[in-house]
């Protein structure tokens, strides 16, 4: 218990010089100044950021619907090969419709998928 | 909160911070100023998620003490600190670090936890609640680091 008394005024005599108080708090207040417009600078980053995702999540939505109907409006576009009969060329002109709709599908897919993931992202960063 | 609120907030807190952080890098002023600044300014960032008002202080010391670990992790604070505390020019901040050398020795000895749980009981005054609240670590284990430490301390006085 004597020792630990000792210990309990080895560290009361511990008063290190800190400075001037006022000086410091004037310091800290225009630190603190500079990281509020850094932080104000990094919402509005981040609310563009959120803007542009929304969009593209708009436009992969909108074309793999466009594409799913297109499908479904044109059955035959799924089989043009059973009506084309001639040149490669012909056949394969006959094939564009549907090489098209099935890139605009993949390209709308990954649209969301990606979205998906910079979501994901997105809130994990915001969570620390 | 306001940044003159949160200022009002740092402003009854800052000295035992300070004077913590100053213990625990071994007298290096610089590192310790460093890392009270950077956490001050963590703080008032993440001000939005802090929501339990009464126990701030507690909130940026654990803040303060994990930048401290951050620092340590990234190779900034070192061993040899209280050698270039020897080696300061002779002014009063020069003093102080001399005057408080044998304590910093001591401290030097300890274990990082056993350190700061000594640190945080005696320079700051805090439970060991709280102490576990800030280290992240159980009350049991602030008890076993805080006994240890002052076996250690004791046996350093009594040389």
């Amino acid at each position: 218990m004597k020792n630990d008394k000792a210990i309990e005024e080895l560290f009361a005599r511990y008063q290190p010089d800190l400075g001037d108080k006022e000086q410091y708090i004037k310091l800290m207040s225009k630190k603190l100044e500079a990281a509020e417009y850094a932080k104000k600078y990094r919402q509005e980053q981040t609310r563009r950021y959120r803007r542009m995702m929304i969009a593209v999540f708009v436009a992969g939505t909108l074309t793999g619907a466009v594409s799913v109907v297109l499908f479904l409006l044109h059955p035959l576009w799924l089989f043009p090969v059973q009506n084309v009969s001639g040149s490669f060329l012909t056949a394969t002109m006959a094939w564009l419709p549907k090489l098209f709709f099935l890139l605009a599908a993949c390209v709308g897919s990954l649209c969301i998928t990606g979205l998906v993931i910079q979501l994901a992202v997105f809130e994990r960063r915001g969570a620390r | 909160m306001e940044r003159a609120q949160f200022i009002t907030e740092i402003s009854a807190v800052q000295e035992s911070l300070r004077r913590f952080l100053l213990a625990l890098c071994g007298g290096d002023r610089m590192e310790a100023e460093d890392i009270a600044q950077e956490a001050m300014v963590k703080a008032y960032i993440a001000m939005d998620r802090f929501v339990e008002r009464a126990k701030f202080a507690t909130w940026l010391f654990k803040i303060a003490y994990n930048t401290f670990l951050d620092h340590q992790r990234a190779g900034k604070i070192h061993e040899e600190q209280l050698d270039a505390a020897e080696q300061l020019p002779g002014d009063a901040k020069a003093d102080d670090s001399f005057a408080y050398q044998d304590l910093y020795a001591a401290l030097g000895i300890l274990p990082l936890k056993e350190k700061t749980a000594i640190l945080l009981f005696y320079v700051s005054g805090y439970s060991v609640k709280e102490i576990a609240k800030i280290t992240g670590g159980s009350q049991l284990a602030v008890r076993q680091q805080l006994s240890r430490g002052r076996t250690k301390l004791r046996q350093i006085l009594e040389r």
